[in-house]
């Protein structure tokens, strides 16, 4: 496991870079998450929507801390994902609500 | 139909998407161009949503075909070349390089990761609740 909570405080900026590149990837992964499971008829699966908003603000919060490091390129890489997070895109590079959503099981494409 | 699957406008190669999905079995022909298609990031999830209805039981096989040769997430899955190519073992093994000590290894993990997600067929959905997907991602992240 690369213990991002060690790596984000080591000394060494390159290891923090490859820290914070590493944060950078979870929103894409959190939002295309979201949209797989939106709307499942599959109760368990569906339930997953309630588990990623808190993980989306740990994510956050990491990569906010990031955006106040020493070395410019781990600010630069923060920055930058957050306002991917924020830029009100959705997984597929959609504004959200208006792009297509993954279609539902069985169902048209929207 | 194979030339407005590749048309220039994302509406002309939307209805034609439709249009196969109406078709379904009926479709198989399409499969090989479908899973062209899915090459392209940017329309592979339309390629995706057509595929897992008209040919189901080859569907994830063939769309991670397309991964596996991708610039950007192909090395991460050709990773994984024993794993297994069914969703569970390719997301497991995911999982598994996802926490891997070289950055590099667990950077490409997760970027692969969204994309296997991507190709999930709908039934396969919940084996990201089996294995723990968002917890193992929560992990990542410093307290």
């Amino acid at each position: 496991m690369p213990t991002l909570s060690k790596q984000g405080n080591a000394a060494d900026a390159g290891t923090r870079r490859q820290s914070v590149e590493l944060l950078a990837q979870l929103p894409a992964l959190m939002m295309m998450i979201e949209q797989r499971v939106a709307g499942s008829p599959n109760n368990d699966v569906a339930q997953l929507i309630g588990e990623i908003e808190p993980l989306r603000q740990d994510i956050n919060t990491a990569l906010d801390q990031a955006r106040n490091d020493s070395d410019l390129q781990v600010r630069r890489i923060a920055r930058r994902a957050l306002r991917m997070d924020s830029s009100g895109q959705d997984g597929f590079g959609f504004p959200l609500g208006n792009g297509p959503r993954f279609p539902r099981f069985g169902g048209a494409v929207p | 139909m194979l030339e407005l699957l590749k048309d220039k406008d994302f509406q002309i190669r939307l209805a034609a998407v439709h249009g196969l999905k109406a078709m379904k079995s009926d479709a198989p022909e399409f499969v090989p161009a479908l899973a062209v298609m899915a090459r392209d990031a940017e329309n592979r999830w339309l390629a995706v949503s057509v595929l897992h209805e008209i040919a189901p039981a080859s569907s994830f096989a063939r769309l991670l075909e397309t991964l596996q040769a991708d610039k950007i997430v192909g090395p991460a899955l050709r990773r994984l070349d024993k794993a297994g190519k069914d969703p569970s073992s390719v997301i497991r093994g995911l999982l598994r390089d996802l926490k891997d000590a070289d950055v590099k290894v667990s950077r490409g993990a997760a970027e692969a990761l969204e994309q296997v997600v991507l190709i999930l067929p709908p039934e396969d959905c919940l084996t990201l609740k089996k294995q723990a997907v968002l917890p193992q991602s929560r992990r990542l992240c410093p307290r």
